[in-house]
């Protein structure tokens, strides 16, 4: 049977390593998000000026 | 990952040759006549730190090169391979100490090596709240260009560590404190390599995040002045 020292040992490297890829994940999603709704409220400023001519 | 094949290739190629070392570790490598099967937690442990000395080059070598040209692209760099290294050196010091326990009966003894791994681990999380608290993002870069040069001192003072003060820990070049076998020195080197693979995965990931981070500054700054 293995250590429980080894399985504790490798479940910190697969989950640490997958906590570090999803967090940059996440992050880049919450922050595309927010570009979406930001260009969404540019081009609804802008959008007057063009319905005008 | 949208558009992009080579994250996706490196993503893909990082989780065979992880899948690939851990079968390895498991199924190859011999069991350590002393340690019996802790011992395996080496392997990963030793990848991890290697990830983590390497990040924090390639952080020391960034910073130079934005101090030297001032282009953002260098500390993106610089900033991304530093979160990236300060989470495989943490990995390394909680499994060094799950390793520790076992075989020396401790998790922790305040020995030249660890005690500079702690410090290490310390400064570098220092490095991301450093940036977090400097207003301005050229003062932020510029301020975190001279501290990941700074940094970096304690990558060739950890590995030294255990070849210029009396310690416990392993060494693994030498073979000193635990005994090799070319079918250990195999499973290690895949390991390595496994690690360098999922290094250069997440670096190309997060260095896309902040250029994501960086459209969105300049898009703020747009409806502010609109």
């Amino acid at each position: 049977m293995m250590p429980i020292y080894l399985i504790v040992a490798y479940a910190v490297f697969v989950g640490g390593t997958l906590a570090l890829a999803c967090s940059i994940r996440m992050r880049r999603r919450q922050i595309e998000r927010e570009i979406e709704r930001l260009e969404a409220r540019l081009s609804g400023a802008e959008a007057p000026t063009t319905n005008e001519s | 990952m949208r558009n992009d094949r080579l994250g996706v290739a490196l993503a893909a190629l990082s989780a065979l040759a992880m899948g690939t070392a851990l079968g390895m570790v498991f199924l190859y490598a011999p069991r350590e006549v002393t340690m019996g099967d802790v011992q395996r937690i080496f392997y990963f442990h030793v990848a991890s730190a290697w990830v983590g000395f390497f990040a924090f080059s390639v952080t020391c070598l960034g910073s130079v090169a934005y101090l030297a040209r001032g282009e953002r692209r260098w500390d993106i760099l610089a900033l991304s391979s530093a979160e990236i290294g300060t989470a495989f050196i943490a990995m390394t010091v909680v499994t060094g100490a799950l390793w520790a326990k076992p075989v020396w009966g401790t998790y922790w003894t305040w020995e030249p090596r660890l005690t500079i791994s702690a410090v290490q681990l310390l400064i570098y999380v220092a490095y991301g709240m450093l940036r977090a608290s400097v207003e301005g993002p050229e003062r932020r870069a510029r301020f975190a260009a001279v501290y990941g040069i700074a940094a970096f001192v304690t990558v060739p003072l950890s590995w030294f560590a255990i070849r210029w003060w009396r310690t416990i820990h392993p060494n693994v070049l030498t073979g000193e404190g635990m005994a090799i076998t070319p079918r250990m020195v195999h499973t290690l080197l895949v390991s390595l390599g496994a690690f360098t693979l999922l290094y250069a995965a997440l670096l190309r990931q997060r260095v896309r995040l902040e250029r994501t981070a960086d459209r969105r500054a300049r898009l703020r700054l747009r409806a502010r002045r609109g």
